[in-house]
């Protein structure tokens, strides 16, 4: 499942540029960890919905569109009642809010972008070397860890350390499970490495771009909005 | 002809074997946190197991690299993928000064220290308290807005619960605890790794 998520992607509708993508993730974010508040906040929660909608499952929006909602009255709550329980929850569902408004941006961000799409992306933006290999080994890698940890689990279960073993012997029982797969890992990684310098990783050359990334009419919509969001950002906290 | 360096960050070698051990930081650390679905308790029991599990791996990763900046590109690209994901931005740049941090503690112990890599790792573990410092800054924006219909008496009682002593608290714990694991990982270590050569 997991493995699905992070090598392809869905059947996105909205075909954008990762970078420009990123700058509004990174727009969204600063306002939803940030103080600001009222309608921004409001819009931006509306904003990230639509492009759920645009892109997921409808089901994903619906059951965002309902957090956001609950939290956002639960949130308001303590304007109206005062006491201590209702201040404490109004705090806890203040920051459900925002953190649901900013996972779900990631998530769409996460989903709707290829891997290979996101490391062109990186290069294409002159990213140094030492960030973007280690990023593509790490998607091209996850996969393989998971199987191998997935793997050792079921071996440690045939032999009997399950259930309350787990519990009542943690460390010994995370030893058990990390060393394998850190020994399988180890061998993968010298593997990996043999292959990548024979099809010329170790070249300082920079690769060419296969990817199809250019400026579409999209990426300059959420150009603006990103800049829409940071202006607005900008000025409520100055009039604050 | 070029010549390819040996031992810098910037062989391909050194690289793979980072993103390798990253992903397995990652996996370890989503795998802690799945724990938390169960009960928000289990969240901290999450942390504790992902904790110990990453030293282990981060120590193999010491050995097995020994180059300045190992800790900075893979705090760089963990980082990355938090932001990625919906994080608080800050992360980025906290992860990568912390990972700076952590190598050159490292490196004052040749990579080799028990010491000194437990403390490195210590360091770099911090990282995973920058996702909630929203919460410390900015919930006094929350608080002040309620404090000004209903006096500041909530609102103080509140904030006191988000400020200095609880942020250096777990600091202190978690710093405490990611050096107990970075032990514990170079004990397996050696009982382990270098004995069969993998390290």
């Amino acid at each position: 499942m997991t493995t699905n998520i992070l090598l392809t992607s869905t059947d996105s509708r909205i075909v954008a540029d990762p970078r420009s993508k990123f700058v509004l993730l990174l727009a969204v974010n600063a306002i939803a960890m940030g103080n600001s508040n009222g309608w921004l906040i409001a819009a931006t929660s509306v904003l990230v919905g639509c492009l759920l909608v645009a892109d997921l499952r409808p089901g994903t929006a619906l059951s965002y569109a309902a957090l956001v909602a609950a939290s956002a009255v639960i949130a308001e709550l303590p304007h109206h009642f005062v006491n201590g329980l209702v201040v404490g929850l109004g705090v806890i569902f203040h920051w459900i809010l925002r953190f649901t408004v900013s996972l779900a941006m990631g998530g769409w961000f996460i989903l709707s972008t290829r891997v290979g799409d996101l490391v062109a992306a990186m290069t294409a933006a002159r990213l140094p070397r030492t960030l973007i290999i280690p990023l593509a080994v790490l998607f091209r890698f996850l996969p393989m860890a998971i199987d191998e940890a997935r793997g050792v689990i079921e071996a440690m279960a045939l032999r009997g350390y399950r259930g309350s073993y787990l519990w009542r012997h943690p460390i010994t029982a995370m030893e058990k499970l990390v060393v394998p797969v850190l020994t399988a890992s180890a061998r993968t990684a010298d593997e990996l490495s043999a292959a990548a310098l024979i099809r010329g990783l170790g070249s300082t050359r920079r690769p060419t771009i296969v990817a199809d990334l250019h400026f579409r009419w999209i990426d300059a919509v959420f150009l603006t909005l990103a800049l829409g969001l940071a202006g607005a950002a900008m000025t409520q906290a100055v009039m604050r | 002809m070029t010549t390819v360096a040996r031992n810098t960050i910037t062989s391909p070698r050194i690289l793979i074997n980072i993103g390798v051990f990253t992903a397995l930081y990652f996996l370890f650390m989503f795998a802690g946190g799945m724990l938390g679905i169960f009960h928000p308790a289990m969240m901290f029991v999450g942390g504790l197991i992902s904790g110990i599990l990453n030293g282990i791996v981060c120590m193999l990763m010491v050995a097995r690299t020994r180059v300045m900046g190992a800790f900075t590109v893979m705090g760089a690209v963990v980082a990355t993928l938090m932001v990625a994901t919906g994080h608080f931005w800050g992360t980025i740049l906290i992860a990568i000064a912390l990972g700076f941090a952590a190598d050159l503690i490292i490196r004052s112990g040749n990579y080799t220290r028990t010491m000194t890599n437990a403390l490195g790792y210590a360091v770099f573990s911090l990282w995973g308290i920058s996702p909630f410092l929203p919460l410390f800054f900015n919930s006094g924006a929350y608080l002040a807005d309620i404090g000004n219909q209903m006096g500041a008496e909530y609102a103080t009682t509140f904030e006191r619960i988000f400020t200095a002593p609880v942020v250096c608290g777990w600091v202190l714990l978690s710093a405490i605890l990611a050096f107990c694991s970075a032990l514990l990982g170079m004990r397996i270590l050696q009982r382990h790794f270098e004995r069969a050569g993998v390290a």
